[in-house]
């Protein structure tokens, strides 16, 4: 199979994936053809591949290999999760080599200038979450990393396409129809996931936001929607330890979460479904407007 | 050993960069720490003890005694 | 054929002090960055430019890739200090004296080669009669025999003679506790009560030591040579090439680093050491000690031109724009010397074996 190179600019961030793989290449195809491109002379960031693995297990269970600049970060994966390998494959490029960034594991939206920041602790949602958000109009900086820049305060986009695992992929495609969708990459440990592609809108507008309000959900099922403020000795604490690169940081790092804290406003917010969970939080919006 | 201290109304965060260790300490303790580490003379830190929780200079010391005896345990002092 | 080596280029013109006259608009940073941060090298050439204060020159991506570098080499040092001072803490009390290695002793004694160094376990030598009690005091502390399975366990206790390395329990730190400088099943012999004598100890840590400047050569020169892993090859040559400049070029220490490689054992290895960081990163050694070293490492003609081809192919920096015809099979030849000079070949066939079956079943990722 011949090998193809896709180059797109995500933010600030520029890679290049080469793949000799077809359900790779349909991927990027699919997800990566309306992102920016890099023009010939620009800086690539990261460049990646993932192919197939040699040896004789390929034909008895074929794999898929992630590399980045030669250097394989992970062990070798069944072919079937290639086009989620390279997912991965980037997030973990990206967390490991962007510390002029606090980067927290959260989705960032952003709408009229108010950013909200969704860190993905467990049971929160976040994906399904941050991914009806988005078909709502919210503009994606991110479903994953929250790129809190040292130098300003403020959050950088880097959007790629949301991923959404089991339930949630049905969910979001009954809610929204018109979301594109890629194949669904079958049985990884995290189950079946999608990737949903990333609206126009966010691409063009790429630009950094001021983060409003820090909100942690919860879904929990059967309950009433509860919106309660959350102390930000808390916030801090349950942040700092969804933030990939505090300790390479060292001060630096606890810096910038401090003067994170300080400036927005920290919810813990439980919800028992998508329609109130989206209400909460646009009500949390408006609230926000009208001060 | 530096450590950074952040507040927020009555609990702090604190930091250690070396061990990468993030703690979370009711502002007063903290406070505390802060002036251990700056080797606050001992009347005064049991003073400020007895005032807070209003108890005797005798129940002060223990209370001191026990926290620099965390403090220990968490690496928080050496 | 080096000499094309971006990466190359670029360290030995930090040797002649010549990175200044850089067309820095122009140059290829991004294919500089890609072959350093494959040879693990990336860290170290940009404290190199930030030391020189030609950062603020570079172009602002390749200046951003090499200020997060450093990033993550500070917080490397930072865990350095505080894993080696949690040791102290734990061997002190037993009174069990202990010499730091390569990259933890660098960055103590601040050296030249600290600049940039990344490593993950840290590595200390004990004496052999203080190998047990080091073991248990470590583990009353937090640390662990991490969890090999049989296999790996008598590798390191019966054939390495060593304990297998040992992981802190909250930290998931890693300590290697060695009793000499190379494996004891080695052919090779230096003395470990030797490097003791000569031992220099660290200002207000007692029992806290680190290797001296000429044993930190040749302890460094052994571990690129005798060790399989040829992806820190050029890294270890940079590691060489600074110490060198740092500790025997200033005053000609020659003499005194070729009599102690005698006293060691170890002239062979200096020979590679000296032959090599020559070759690549022209380091200011006269040739007529090259020339001596070869002599005392004794080593033929038709032994010298293979090893050359064999470690100037492994030894560039193990990326694909430096791929050379044949690198493959230079590596494994390589791979395969180590193992000989560690191990008696009667305990070598079984051991390559399996770990080439771990490989192929995705088992294991070392």
């Amino acid at each position: 199979m011949k090998t193809r190179e896709f180059t797109f600019k995500s933010g600030n961030l520029s890679v290049s994936l080469q793949t000799s793989m077809p359900t790779v290449q349909q991927h990027c195809e699919l997800i990566y053809k309306n992102f920016p491109k890099p023009s010939e002379t620009d800086f690539i960031d990261f460049h990646v591949s993932v192919n197939p693995v040699s040896g004789y297990r390929r034909w008895l269970k074929p794999q898929a290999q992630f590399s980045f600049d030669g250097y394989e970060p992970f062990a070798p994966l069944p072919i079937q999760q290639a086009p989620a390998f390279f997912e991965w494959g980037l997030n973990w490029c990206i967390a490991n080599n962007s510390h002029q960034y606090l980067i927290i594991h959260s989705a960032i939206v952003e709408k009229n200038g108010v950013g909200i920041l969704l860190p993905g602790t467990p049971g929160s949602g976040k994906s399904t979450l941050c991914a009806a958000l988005v078909c709502q109009g919210w503009r994606l900086l991110s479903d994953e990393m929250a790129l809190l820049s040292l130098a300003d305060g403020l959050i950088y986009p880097a959007p790629r396409p949301v991923s959404l695992k089991n339930q949630s992929i049905q969910v979001i495609k009954a809610f929204s129809p018109e979301a594109v969708f890629s194949d669904i990459v079958p049985d990884t440990t995290k189950g079946d996931i999608a990737y949903m592609c990333v609206p126009e809108d966010s691409l063009q507008r790429a630009i950094p936001v001021k983060p409003a309000f820090l909100v942690f959900p919860h879904y929990r099922a059967e309950s009433e929607p509860e919106l309660t403020p959350l102390a930000k000795s808390r916030a801090f604490m349950s942040l700092a330890e969804n933030a990939f690169n505090f300790n390479i940081l060292g001060a630096l790092g606890f810096n910038a979460m401090a003067n994170l804290i300080d400036k927005v406003e920290c919810y813990d917010f439980s919800y028992p479904d998508l329609t109130s969970a989206l209400k909460g939080i646009n009500e949390i919006v408006t609230k926000y407007g009208k001060e | 050993m530096t450590l950074l201290f952040h507040s927020w109304n009555d609990e702090s965060v604190v930091y250690n960069a070396s061990s990468a260790d993030l703690h979370l300490l009711s502002s007063f303790n903290a406070e505390l720490l802060s002036l251990i580490k700056k080797e606050a003379p001992q009347p005064m830190l049991m003073t400020k003890i007895s005032d807070y929780y209003q108890i005797a200079e005798m129940e002060a010391k223990k209370v001191l005694d026990d926290l620099i005896s965390e403090y220990l345990k968490l690496g928080l002092l050496d | 054929m080096l000499e094309q080596i971006l990466l190359i280029q670029f360290l030995r013109q930090h040797g002649q002090n010549t990175l200044s006259n850089l067309d820095f608009d122009h140059y290829n940073w991004e294919l500089l960055i890609r072959q350093a941060r494959r040879a693990n090298l990336l860290s170290r050439i940009a404290v190199f430019l930030q030391k020189l204060t030609l950062l603020e020159k570079v172009p602002e991506k390749p200046r951003q890739h090499f200020l997060n570098s450093i990033h993550l080499a500070e917080a490397n040092a930072r865990s350095a200090k505080y894993e080696v001072q949690q040791i102290h803490n734990a061997l002190q009390p037993e009174n069990i004296d202990f010499v730091l290695l390569k990259g933890a002793a660098y960055i103590w004694a601040n050296t030249d080669s600290a600049q940039g160094r990344l490593f993950s376990d840290t590595d200390i030598m004990v004496s052999k009669t203080d190998l047990d009690s080091a073991e248990n005091a470590l583990i009353k502390k937090g640390w662990f025999g991490e969890m090999f399975d049989d296999y790996k366990q008598r590798y390191y206790r019966e054939w390495m003679h060593e304990i297998p390395p040992l992981q802190h329990l909250k930290r998931q730190t890693t300590v290697d506790v060695h009793h000499t400088i190379i494996p004891p099943t080695s052919r090779l012999k230096p003395k470990p009560k030797k490097l003791w004598e000569h031992a220099d100890a660290l200002e207000n840590m007692s029992g806290l030591f680190v290797l001296s400047p000429v044993d930190m050569i040749l302890h460094s020169a052994t571990h690129l040579f005798h060790e399989g892993e040829f992806n820190q090859g050029l890294r270890d040559i940079s590691d060489l090439d600074l110490l060198l400049r740092q500790f025997i070029v200033p005053n000609n220490q020659w003499e005194s680093l070729l009599n102690r490689a005698i006293e060691l054992n170890l002239e062979r290895p200096l020979y590679y050491a000296l032959n090599y960081t020559q070759r690549i990163l022209h380091t200011p050694i006269p040739e007529f000690y090259i020339a001596e070293s070869a002599k005392l490492g004794n080593l033929n003609f038709l032994q010298k031109a293979f090893m050359n081809t064999l470690f100037l192919r492994a030894l560039s920096p193990n990326h694909s724009s430096c791929n050379v015809a044949g690198l493959g099979v230079a590596n494994w030849l390589l791979y395969v010397r180590s193992h000989w000079l560690r191990m008696p070949i009667h305990l070598l066939i079984p051991h390559l074996a399996r770990k080439s079956w771990m490989q192929f079943t995705g088992k294991s990722t070392d």
